[in-house]
C-alpha cells in the first residue's frame, strides 16, 4: 500500500514532455569542457542541467539514486581521463564505484540509457556537446520515467534450474565443541564463548553466550545453526566481557575476516573454533548459500572441530542460476519483479542488524540532513534503501545469507549482493572474506580497470 | 532565514540574446528563500558590482547568486565584491547562464527556462553555504626548474636573481636544451652557444642555484607551498668532485662511432662522452647500454687514462629528496625525424631542421660546413621543405608548429651565406612571420638572399642516381616542379618531449592530446597550470620561439616570486572535515586519498584514557577532492564548499515544478 | 445491543457474500511463500490457514501516511491536504489477537488528544474475525488473557464449527454487514465452547506468572537485562509485525519547491530511536531498550489499562533473527525480584 507523494512527479504527458538530464561534472575537465563548447557556441539540446562538484571522485552515488527520486529520467556522470584527474586518483576510484553502480542499475532492470557515464576533457568542448545530445536521444527513445516505478503485466514465475536439495545429517561434534569451549574458558583464553544454544521454538537454536565454564552444556550444533555470529564481535554488550571465542561456520569466518580487513575488531580479541559444517537448512530445504560452498577455512582460524574430517565442497549452482534468470527479463519485467519486491519492504532494517558488515553506529538510513534514503516505506523510499545497502555490501558481503533469511517480507537480498559479488570479482578479480590484509576493492584501483561503458 | 540576492546579467548581448533576463529576474525572486532579483547589462563591471555591495548591505543578504557567465572566468571577482560589503566571500555562487546556456542553445524558450532552473540550484545551494576563513599554512620558499633548457635557466635566473633559491633538474648530462644546439637565432642571427653560454654558466655559478643534470624528477609528493620532490641522480660512471673536464677518457674510449644526441645523428661520439665542448657542467658521461665495460665487463681504458681516477664503474643512482614551495615545468620540444611520410622515403640527405642546424652550427661534426650526409660533398642545392608533417590532420599533427617558417628561412640564409653559388628553394604554404622584425627578415631572405620560395606542397622526393628528385607544386604560377637536389631539409613538427606527459601527471598538470600541458587559461592565465603552484615556461605547453618562451620563463618567476612574496600561503578552505561522533574508524579514507590527508586522531577523557582512535583530515594538505566523502560508509565525512546538504539541496531545486 | 449469531456455510461463503455484496475487501493472500493482507476480488485468492507475517494493524496504521503537504511560496507556505483514506473495507479473516490488538490501538489513538489521521481510516474498517482452530507453534494469546476464539476488536467474529461456521455479530458495524449478505447468513447458534478448547489444548503451553507487572517494574535497575538483550540486534521486526505496537516518527520530506509531512513506523529497538537533539540518548544500550520493550508490554501498559498490551500472537518471537522470546525474558526477569 503506497501512498501518493507530491515529490513523486506524475506521469507526464508524452506529447509535450521534454526529458530532463541531471549532469554531474567534475570542475577541472567536464565542466571546463562545457565552458569551453560554450565558448565555441556549439549548439546542443538544452535537456541538461549540471551540477558542479570538484572531482568525479566526489560523484557519490547516492546523488544519482536522488536523481532519479526527484524526477530526472537520465542521469549523465563524467568526469576527466584516466590519468589527468587534478586530484590524480579521484576519477580512478570513482570509475569503480560508477562500475558497480551501472552494473546494479542493469540488474534493478534500469535502463542504460538513463544511467551514463563519460570521460570529457576541458579541451574537448565538441564532445561535451555530442555526449549530451547522444544521451538526450537515448531519453526519447526510452521515454519518461514511470512514477510508480514498475508496469503492469504478468510477473514470471520463479523457477530454479535445480530443486530444492534435502539438508545432510550434520556431524556430530557436540561433544567436541562443549570440551573445547570449556577448555577456552577455564584456560582463561576467551571471557566469553558465543555459539548456538537451543531456542524457544521447536527446532529452532539461537546465538547463546557462555561466560562460565559450567554453562558449555548450553552448546548445541546441529542444522538449524544458521545465525552468523560474526555479527556479535562489533556488538557492545558482548564486547564488554573482554576477549570473545566465537563458534564459525566457514560462511561465518570470511565475515570475521572482512571486521578485521576494514579494522573493526583486533585480532588478539578474537578466538575463532570452525565448526565442520555441511549445510544449514531454511525455509525447510539446504540455503542456497550452501549450495556453491567451498567449505574452506579461512587461515586465521585458530582450531577446527574434528579437523581429520574432510569437507568437499558442494557442486550446485545455487544463486548463479537464479541471477542469469533474472537477467534473462527485459529490463521492464526486471523492474516489475524487484518492485514487486521492494513494495514489501517494511523498513525494519532487519538485514542491516544482521548482517556482520553493518556496524556503523549512526547508519546513513537514519540521517537527516541530508536525508539520504527517503524513509518513507512505499515503491520509491524502499527502492533507494535497497539500492543504497546493496552497493554499501559491494566488494564486502561474504554471501551469508542471513540478511535474506531474515526479511519478514522474504526480499530475495541475496541476489543483489550475490549480483555484485559476481560483478566485483569479474571486474576486479576479488572475493570478499579471504585475505584480511587485502584493501577493500572500492578503495583501490588498478590503471586497466574496465571501462567499456564509459563514452 | 535565508535572504538570497540574484543578480542576473545580460553580459551585454551574450546572455541577454537568447534568455529573457528580465523574465528570468521576476520569476527569480519567487524562489523560495530569495528576497532579492534584477538583472543589469554587465554586473562585472564597477557599477554592477557596486550594485551587489549596495543590495547586501540595504536589504541584509545572506548569500549571493550572480547568473552570469562561468565561475571560472568571474568567481573571483565576484566573492571580491561580496567581500567588499562585509559578508563572506563563500557566500558567493554563481550560476554559469553563458557558457552552459545563452551560448549554446538558441531557444529562447528552453534557454530561458533553463536559466532559471540554473539559478533554482544554486539558490539552494548557497543557503546552505558556510562562511570559510581561508586556511593558512607555513610554505617553503624555494622553486623547483624542471628542464634546463633556455626556458628552465631564465625562469632560474630570474628567481634566482630575487633571492629565492632554486633547484633546476636536467634530464640530459648538459643542460642548454636545444638552444645549445643552435647555429644561428632567427631574426638577429645571434651565435647561440654565444648568448646562451654565459647564462648557462651563470648557472651553474649562482649561489642560490642547486643544479642536478643527468638527473629526474621521480615523484612529486604535496601541494602548493609544500611540494616534497624526489629526484633521481643517475650514475655518470665519474666522480664529480674529482673531475676536472680534460677530456682524456673521452680521447681514449675505444668505442668511437655512437650517434651523437646533441649533434642529432649527424655526427657520432665516444661512450663516455661530454656532449658538447660548452657543457655545463663540464663532466664526462658513461653512456652504459653501449659502454664495452658495462655490455661485456672489459675495456677500462677510460680508467686507465683518467690522471684524476674519477672513473666509477660501480657508481649507482642516487636518490634525492628536495622540499620546494613551486614548481616549474620547462621540459622543452622535439622535432619529429624526417621519416614522416612514405611519400618522402627515408635517405640520409633527407634531414630535418635539427640536423641542418648541426650540419651549420661550427661546433658541429662538419665544422659548419654544410655537407650531404651520403658522401660528404658540398650540396650545390638544397631543397627545404616547410610544413612537413605540421598543420596536417590526416597524417601529421593539425597544430602549427610557429617557429618553422623562421627557421626555413634562417636555414636558407645561412646556407646561401656558406655556399654562394648553391641553389635554395623552399616549398611553402604560407609565410608565418608574426614577431618583431620577422616579416623582414623573410623579404630578406627571398629579395636579396636569393632563396626561391615555391607556394606549394612537395609530392614525393626519390632518389636518383646520386641526386635526390623532388617533385612539387608551385600553386602561384600553377605549375608542377620536378627539382633535383643534393639536399632536402624537412621543417617537421615540434611536439612535446618525450616523457612529458608522464611528468605531468606525477604533477597533476592535464595536457592536451599531443601532450603539451595545459594553461590554467589560454588568455589570462598562460603561465599558470590548474595545479596550484605547478607552472609552465617555454615549448613544453606549445610551440613557440626563443623571445617566446623568455618572456614566458620571466613570467613564470614572476608568479613563483609573488606566490612567495607572502609569509604564509593562504589555501582555499574547500577541505573536508570529519564527524569524530559517527566515525567507524575503518580508515577507508586513508586508504584513498591521494594527498595522505586523513589522520589517526586519539579521543581522550579528561582522565587520559584513550576512548578509540578517529579520523582527522589534515586541513593544510587536504586538496578538497571530496573523494574520502564518498568513501566513508557512514557518511562521516563532508566537503566544505560542496558539501552533501548542498548537492541534495542542487538536485532537489530540479523536481520539476 | 444484544448480541446475534448466524450461522453459514462457511468461512469462504461468508466471504464470497460479501464481495458480492460489492464490498471492498482486504484478506490474507499468499505472497512470496508468505501470509500478508491484500486487497482480493475473489473469495479463491484469500488464503484463510495460518497466521499472516505482519499484524493487520497497517490498514488502520499504514507503514507510510502523509499527514499533510505544503508548497513553499515567496512568501509563505501554502498547505496542501494530507492522504485521502482508502474507501470503506472489510478486512477479512483477522485473527481474534490481531482484533484484539486493533482494539488496543483504538483505545490508543482514540485517547486525548485523538489521532485523526488513524481514526478516520479506523472509521471506515470493518472487521471480520477468524477464530483459530489450527494454533502455530509460536500462538501464546492465552497466556495474555486472551483464547483463539476471542471476540475483542471485532465486528463480526467467525467461527469454524464441525459443519459451517458461527457468525457472532458484536458491533453495529457488524450487524450492518449483515444486512448485505442476504442469504449467505441464515440465523443460528452453536456453541464455541468445544472448539476453544480444543484449540487451547493444541498450544504449547506458556504462562506468565503472576505480578509480573510489578515484577517487571521492580527489576528496572538489574544488569540480568544486559545478558538477556545480548542476543537483541536492534532490528524493527518484532514491533512491526506486532499488532499492538504504534511508535512512529514523523519525517518531512522536501525539495526547494515543498514537500510533505509523513508518519512512518518506528521501533524502539532501533538505536538512535531515544537519541536527544543534544546528543544524549536515555537507551543507549541494547539492554536498555528490550528491557523497554518488555516493560511497555508486560508492566507499564498493564498497569494503566489493566491488561497486557501484548495479545499473544507470537510473531515477534516467530519472526526475531536472533530467536529473542519477550514472554521468557519477561518472566524470568520479573522471577529473579521474587
Amino acid at each position: 500500500m503506497s501512498t501518493e507523494t507530491l515529490l513523486t512527479p506524475s506521469a507526464p504527458d508524452t506529447a509535450t514532455w521534454k526529458p530532463r538530464l541531471v549532469a554531474f561534472v567534475c570542475n577541472w575537465c567536464t565542466y571546463t569542457g562545457a565552458d569551453l563548447a560554450g565558448t565555441s557556441r556549439t549548439e546542443y539540446p538544452a535537456n541538461v542541467r549540471i551540477v558542479r562538484l570538484p572531482c568525479s571522485g566526489r560523484i557519490d552515488p547516492h546523488f544519482i539514486i536522488r536523481a532519479f527520486e526527484q524526477g530526472a529520467d537520465g542521469v549523465l556522470v563524467s568526469g576527466c581521463h584516466p590519468g589527468d584527474c587534478h586530484y590524480t586518483a579521484g576519477n580512478y576510484h570513482a570509475r569503480r564505484k560508477f562500475m558497480v553502480l551501472h552494473a546494479l542499475a542493469e540488474f534493478l532492470g534500469i535502463e542504460p540509457e538513463r544511467l551514463q557515464f563519460s570521460w570529457v576533457s576541458a579541451a574537448e568542448g565538441r564532445k561535451w556537446a555530442d555526449v549530451v545530445s547522444d544521451v538526450v536521444a537515448g531519453l526519447l527513445r526510452v521515454g519518461p520515467v514511470q512514477p510508480t516505478w514498475g508496469g503492469a503485466g504478468e510477473l514470471p514465475v520463479r523457477s530454479l534450474s535445480e530443486p530444492p536439495r534435502p539438508v545432510p545429517e550434520p556431524l556430530d561434534v557436540v561433544g567436541e565443541l562443549r570440551a573445547t569451549a570449556q577448555r577456552w574458558l577455564s584456560d582463561c583464553r576467551v571471557d566469553v564463548f558465543v555459539g548456538y544454544g537451543q531456542g524457544s521454538l521447536p527446532g529452532r537454536l539461537r546465538p547463546a553466550f557462555i561466560t562460565s565454564p559450567d554453562e558449555v552444556d548450553q552448546l548445541v550444533w546441529n542444522e538449524h545453526a544458521v545465525n552468523n555470529l560474526a555479527t556479535y564481535l562489533t556488538r557492545g554488550l558482548v564486547k564488554r566481557h573482554g576477549r570473545v571465542g566465537l563458534l564459525v561456520k566457514s560462511c561465518d569466518a570470511r565475515a570475521v575476516v572482512g571486521l578485521l580487513q576494514e579494522r573493526q575488531i583486533e585480532r588478539e580479541q578474537v578466538t575463532l573454533l570452525g565448526v565442520p559444517c555441511i549445510g544449514v537448512e531454511v525455509d525447510g530445504a539446504l540455503a542456497p548459500k550452501c549450495h556453491t560452498c567451498d567449505s574452506a577455512w579461512p587461515a586465521l582460524v585458530d582450531e577446527v572441530l574434528s579437523a581429520e574430517v574432510p569437507l568437499t565442497p558442494v557442486d550446485g549452482e545455487g544463486l548463479a542460476a537464479e541471477i542469469a534468470w533474472v537477467e534473462k527479463m527485459s529490463p521492464a519485467q526486471r523492474r516489475a519483479w524487484w518492485q514487486a519486491q521492494f513494495d514489501r519492504c517494511l523498513r525494519c532494517y532487519a538485514c542491516r542488524a544482521v548482517c556482520p558488515l553493518c556496524y556503523c553506529s549512526q547508519c546513513i538510513a537514519d540521517q537527516s540532513r541530508p536525508q539520504w534514503v527517503s524513509k518513507s516505506s512505499d515503491g520509491r523510499g524502499n527502492l533507494a534503501w535497497n539500492l543504497v545497502r546493496a552497493f554499501h555490501l559491494a566488494g564486502r558481503c561474504v554471501g551469508c545469507g542471513e540478511c535474506t533469511r531474515v526479511c519478514p517480507s522474504n526480499i530475495r537480498l541475496d541476489l543483489l549482493n550475490a549480483k555484485l559479488a559476481q560483478v566485483v570479482r569479474d571486474e576486479f578479480g576479488y572475493v570478499a572474506g579471504g585475505d584480511p590484509d587485502l584493501p577493500p576493492p572500492l578503495t583501490t584501483y588498478l590503471l586497466e580497470d574496465h571501462e567499456e561503458f564509459i563514452r | 532565514m535565508a535572504r538570497i540576492g540574484v543578480f542576473i546579467c545580460h553580459c551585454g548581448e551574450n546572455i541577454a540574446r537568447n534568455v529573457d533576463v528580465d523574465r528570468v529576474a521576476e520569476a527569480a525572486a519567487q524562489i523560495p528563500g530569495v528576497a532579492h532579483a534584477e538583472s543589469y547589462r554587465y554586473m562585472c563591471s564597477d557599477p554592477g558590482q557596486r550594485k551587489i555591495r549596495e543590495a547586501i548591505v540595504a536589504q541584509g543578504l545572506t548569500g549571493i547568486v550572480v547568473a552570469a557567465c562561468s565561475p571560472h572566468m568571474h568567481e573571483n571577482t565576484f566573492q571580491n565584491a561580496v567581500e567588499g560589503a562585509g559578508l563572506n566571500r563563500y557566500l558567493c555562487e554563481m550560476a554559469n547562464l553563458r557558457e552552459h546556456c545563452s551560448w549554446v542553445h538558441s531557444d529562447r524558450e528552453e534557454a530561458t527556462s533553463k536559466a532559471l532552473e540554473l539559478i533554482a540550484i544554486m539558490v539552494e545551494k548557497v543557503k546552505r553555504n558556510q562562511p570559510l576563513a581561508p586556511i593558512r599554512v607555513p610554505m617553503t620558499k624555494r622553486a623547483l626548474v624542471i628542464g634546463g633548457g633556455i626556458a628552465g635557466i631564465q625562469a632560474a635566473l630570474d628567481i634566482a636573481n630575487a633571492g629565492r633559491d632554486v633547484v633546476l633538474v636536467e634530464r640530459e648530462p648538459s643542460i642548454g636544451g636545444h638552444m645549445a644546439q643552435l647555429s644561428e637565432t632567427f631574426p638577429t642571427l645571434d651565435c647561440s652557444q654565444c648568448i646562451m653560454t654565459p647564462r648557462m654558466v651563470e648557472v651553474k655559478n649562482h649561489p642560490r642555484i642547486q643544479l642536478y643534470t643527468y638527473a629526474e624528477v621521480e615523484a612529486v609528493d604535496g601541494y602548493v607551498g609544500n611540494f616534497t620532490v624526489t629526484i633521481r641522480r643517475r650514475a655518470r660512471s665519474v666522480d664529480e668532485s674529482k673531475c676536472t673536464g680534460c677530456g682524456a677518457c673521452t680521447q681514449r674510449c675505444p668505442q668511437k662511432k655512437i650517434a651523437s644526441e646533441f649533434d642529432a645523428g649527424m655526427g657520432q661520439r665516444p661512450a663516455i662522452f661530454i656532449p658538447f665542448a660548452q657543457a655545463v657542467p663540464n663532466l664526462p658521461v658513461i653512456d652504459r647500454t653501449r659502454c664495452t665495460m658495462f655490455l661485456k665487463g672489459k675495456c677500462g681504458l677510460c680508467a686507465k687514462a683518467c690522471p684524476a681516477g674519477c672513473i666509477d664503474y660501480e657508481q649507482t643512482d642516487t636518490l634525492v629528496t628536495e622540499e620546494v614551495g613551486a614548481i616549474v615545468m620547462a621540459t622543452g620540444f622535439d622535432v619529429q625525424p624526417p621519416t614522416l611520410y612514405p611519400e618522402y622515403g627515408s635517405d640520409p640527405d633527407i634531414i630535418n631542421g635539427l640536423q641542418f642546424e648541426r650540419l651549420l652550427s661550427a661546433s658541429g661534426p662538419t665544422a659548419g660546413e654544410p655537407r650531404r650526409p651520403s658522401n660528404g660533398e658540398v650540396p650545390r642545392s638544397v631543397v627545404f621543405v616547410a610544413c612537413a608533417g605540421s598543420r596536417d590532420p590526416a597524417r601529421g599533427v593539425p597544430y602549427c608548429s610557429s617557429i618553422c617558417c623562421m627557421y626555413t628561412a634562417k636555414h636558407a640564409l645561412l646556407y646561401k651565406h656558406k655556399v654562394h653559388d648553391g641553389q635554395a628553394y623552399v616549398f611553402y604554404m604560407d609565410i608565418r612571420a608574426a614577431g618583431k622584425n620577422y616579416d623582414a627578415f623573410v623579404h630578406r631572405v627571398i629579395a636579396e638572399e636569393g632563396a626561391q620560395y615555391l607556394r606549394g606542397r612537395v609530392s614525393r622526393i626519390y632518389r636518383d642516381g646520386d641526386q635526390l628528385v623532388v617533385r612539387g607544386a608551385d600553386t602561384l604560377s600553377g605549375t608542377a616542379l620536378t627539382i633535383r637536389a643534393d639536399l632536402v631539409v624537412l621543417a617537421t613538427a615540434v611536439t612535446p618531449r618525450p616523457g612529458s606527459d608522464a611528468l605531468a601527471q606525477k604533477l597533476s598538470v592535464p595536457y592536451d592530446a599531443f601532450g603539451f600541458a595545459s594553461e590554467a587559461h589560454p588568455k589570462l592565465r598562460p603561465v599558470e597550470t590548474n595545479t596550484a603552484g605547478v607552472f609552465l615556461a617555454g615549448t613544453c605547453q606549445a610551440p613557440r620561439d626563443i623571445p617566446d618562451t623568455v618572456a614566458q620563463a620571466g613570467g613564470c618567476a614572476a608568479k613563483v616570486l609573488a606566490l612567495f612574496s607572502a609569509d604564509q600561503l593562504e589555501r582555499e578552505p574547500v577541505v573536508s572535515r570529519v564527524n569524530e561522533a559517527t566515525c567507524v574508524a575503518c580508515f577507508d579514507c586513508e586508504r584513498v586519498c591521494p594527498f595522505h590527508a586523513p589522520e589517526h586522531r586519539e579521543l581522550r577523557n579528561r582522565a587520559g584514557d584513550l576512548l578509540r582512535v578517529v579520523s582527522h583530515i589534515n586541513e593544510g594538505v587536504c586538496a578538497g577532492c571530496g573523494l574520502c566523502v564518498v568513501t566513508c560508509r557512514s557518511h562521516s565525512i563532508d566537503l566544505a564548499g560542496f558539501s552533501d546538504e548542498q548537492t541534495f539541496a542542487e538536485i532537489g531545486a530540479l523536481a520539476p515544478f | 445491543m444484544s448480541p446475534t449469531t448466524y450461522l453459514a456455510d462457511s468461512a469462504q461463503a461468508v466471504l464470497t457474500a460479501i464481495l458480492a455484496a460489492g464490498q471492498r475487501v482486504v484478506a490474507p493472500v499468499e505472497q512470496a511463500g508468505l501470509l500478508a493482507f491484500a486487497h482480493v476480488e475473489q473469495a479463491e485468492q484469500a488464503q484463510l490457514i495460518g497466521q499472516t507475517r505482519a499484524s493487520a494493524k497497517e490498514l488502520a496504521f499504514p507503514r507510510t501516511q502523509r499527514l499533510f503537504g505544503y508548497r513553499f511560496g515567496n512568501p509563505g507556505v501554502e498547505l496542501l491536504p494530507g492522504e485521502e483514506p482508502p474507501a470503506p473495507t472489510v478486512l477479512f479473516g483477522v485473527r481474534p489477537c490481531d482484533a484484539a490488538g486493533l482494539a488496543i490501538l483504538d483505545g490508543v489513538f482514540g485517547a486525548e488528544p485523538a489521532d485523526a489521521p488513524y481514526l478516520a481510516r479506523r472509521a471506515r474498517i470493518t472487521v471480520v474475525g477468524l477464530s483459530c482452530d489450527q494454533p502455530q507453534a509460536h500462538c501464546a494469546c492465552t497466556a495474555v488473557g486472551l483464547s483463539p476464539t476471542a471476540t475483542d476488536g471485532s465486528d463480526l467474529l467467525l467461527t469454524p464449527l464441525a459443519e459451517g461456521v458461527l457468525v457472532e455479530v458484536l458491533t453495529a458495524r457488524g450487524a450492518a454487514l449483515v444486512d448485505l449478505l442476504g442469504e449467505a447468513l441464515r440465523p443460528g447458534a452453536a456453541d464455541k465452547a468445544e472448539v476453544t478448547a480444543r484449540a487451547e489444548a493444541a498450544m504449547a503451553p506458556r504462562a506468565l506468572p503472576a505480578g509480573l507487572a510489578d515484577g517487571l517494574a521492580a527489576a528496572f535497575g538489574e544488569a540480568a537485562w544486559a545478558d538477556a538483550a545480548a542476543r537483541c540486534l536492534g532490528c524493527g521486526t518484532c514491533a512491526f509485525v506486532c499488532p499492538t505496537c504504534h511508535c512512529f516518527d514523523v519525517v518531512d520530506e522536501s525539495n526547494l519547491r515543498g514537500g510533505q509531512r509523513l508518519r512512518v513506523w518506528d521501533a524502539c529497538q532501533f538505536g538512535l530511536f531515544t537519541l536527544h537533539a543534544s546528543g544524549h540518548n536515555p537507551r543507549a544500550d541494547q539492554a536498555a531498550r528490550y528491557r523497554q520493550r518488555a516493560l511497555h508490554k508486560f508492566s507499564y501498559y498493564p498497569r494503566a489499562h489493566g491488561r497486557p498490551m501484548c495479545v499473544g500472537c507470537g510473531r515477534c518471537v516467530n519472526a526475531c533473527p536472533a530467536g529473542m522470546d519477550i514472554f521468557e525474558v519477561a518472566a524470568t526477569a520479573a522471577a529473579g525480584q521474587g
